[in-house]
């Protein structure tokens, strides 16, 4: 009855149990955070727009992206991963979405920057419809907890157009 | 020759761990938790040391396990002396003194075996059969057919390191950019957990055409796909990751790369499932 075996097994139930019940708190404690990130993306310019052999149509931009997200980290941020994407419609399509540019952000003191970058992953259309086509960039951002629920949101910016032809 | 039987019932800590001390001619004969003494005695609660003289015919055997007290004793202010049979003993060493070991051993295999054995294998099965229901109620809360997986490789790194876990869940809401998906490659056995980097959604059909990447690869996945493939539909897709748990997955890394932990683990589990008295 008060064996070894008894007395280990009731001591580990208990530390898993505390164990258990701090991460859910950690987890919970995120949701008292309320952010307030900024963001800023400018295309300073269209590097080259084409058509590929096969069809669909490419563009290479460089982008200057400016952002403030300190205020998404919390004790329990283990880090953010931050994306640009590129979004737009097409006759084909009700949604296109093409990521263009990811960085992980894993401190709070690299959370504000301002970046000048050309496009990391290929923006390739599925199609040719890109020739003056209008779309938004949004910079999306997924906080990684340390331990419990994973965060996601985003900033939106629209009003930005290719040119008309190829280059 | 038995004189007096001195019982006496000692509390320590809460309520389940109460002892029972059984004094047979003043020496210690048996100790027995309070749990199994109410199961097997008829034992009053209120009583907290009674003290039993033993008249030399006042006890026989009935039913060849129960030995029943007919004449009582006058202090004994616990037990009924009109009706005279509110005490029933059934303890190994009463039962050797009249019937000898032989006896008793088959008494305990009797009795005492076959019930615990019984017990313990009904324990067995509560443990797996309530694993099993928290399994299948998380597949029917997430709606993933695997609700939790364990990271296997490093390509998510520094986000998702090798043993961490990842909760699943499978809802209706369309797969956008930059959600950590777990899909399944024809040809492939082990679902693999990377991130959406790019959505082609479908005016007409509402279908999706998905490209991921790791996190910590240089190159997007379509070299992981099957040949000829571009693009991941809905169907590969077996869930999203919503939450996460930091090393408990090194467990089933363990186990699944040295299969003798695992059945030395499970053996001792065993083991000690049918061997634990209380």
């Amino acid at each position: 009855m008060h064996s070894f075996g008894y007395r280990a097994n009731a001591l580990l139930t208990f530390a898993v149990t505390i164990l258990a019940l701090m991460c859910a708190i950690a987890s919970l404690s995120d949701n008292l955070n309320t952010p307030s990130p900024s963001a800023q993306i400018e295309i300073l310019n269209i590097n080259w727009f084409q058509k590929q052999p096969h069809g669909n149509d490419e563009v290479s931009l460089t982008l200057n992206i400016t952002a403030d997200l300190q205020s998404l980290f919390t004790w329990n941020t283990k880090q953010l991963f931050i994306f640009v994407a590129a979004e737009y419609e097409t006759p084909k399509n009700a949604l296109n979405q093409v990521s263009l540019w990811d960085a992980i952000i894993p401190a709070k003191e690299f959370a504000k920057f301002s970046i000048h970058t050309s496009n990391k992953y290929r923006f390739i259309d599925q199609g040719h419809n890109l020739r003056s086509k209008e779309f938004n960039l949004t910079l999306h951002w997924h906080v990684m907890p340390k331990t419990g629920k994973m965060f996601a949101n985003k900033i939106v910016m629209s009003g930005y157009r290719l040119p008309e032809d190829y280059r | 020759m038995i004189k007096s039987i001195v019982l006496t019932q000692k509390e320590i800590g809460h309520d389940s761990h109460r002892f029972v001390l059984i004094m047979i001619n003043g020496v210690i004969s048996k100790r027995k938790t309070k749990k199994k003494i109410r199961d097997e005695y008829t034992w009053h609660k209120t009583i907290d040391r009674a003290t039993l003289r033993w008249p030399t015919d006042g006890a026989q055997v009935v039913k060849h396990k129960q030995l029943i007290l007919t004449s009582l004793p006058i202090n004994c202010s616990w037990c009924n002396p009109q009706t005279g049979l509110s005490f029933g003993l059934e303890f190994g060493d009463l039962i050797k003194r009249k019937m000898g070991w032989i006896g008793e051993s088959i008494e305990s295999v009797k009795s005492m075996k076959i019930r615990d054995s019984l017990f313990q294998f009904i324990t067995l099965g509560m443990i797996v059969s309530s694993a099993l229901i928290i399994w299948k109620g998380l597949m029917c809360i997430t709606g993933s057919e695997s609700p939790v997986v364990v990271v296997l490789s490093e390509s998510m790194e520094p986000g998702f390191q090798r043993g961490d876990i990842l909760f699943l869940q499978m809802s209706k809401d369309p797969i956008r950019t930059g959600e950590i998906v777990v899909f399944n490659i024809q040809g492939r056995d082990i679902p693999i957990v990377h991130r959406v980097i790019e959505v082609h959604e479908q005016r007409q059909s509402g279908e999706v055409r998905i490209l991921t990447k790791g996190d910590n690869n240089d190159v997007d996945d379509r070299m992981l796909y099957a040949q000829g493939q571009f693009w991941l539909k809905q169907e590969h897709i077996m869930g999203r990751a919503v939450g996460f748990l930091p090393y408990v997955g090194w467990a089933t890394i363990i186990m699944t790369e040295k299969p003798i932990i695992k059945y030395i683990l499970i053996g001792a589990l065993g083991l000690l499932v049918i061997t634990s008295k209380d």
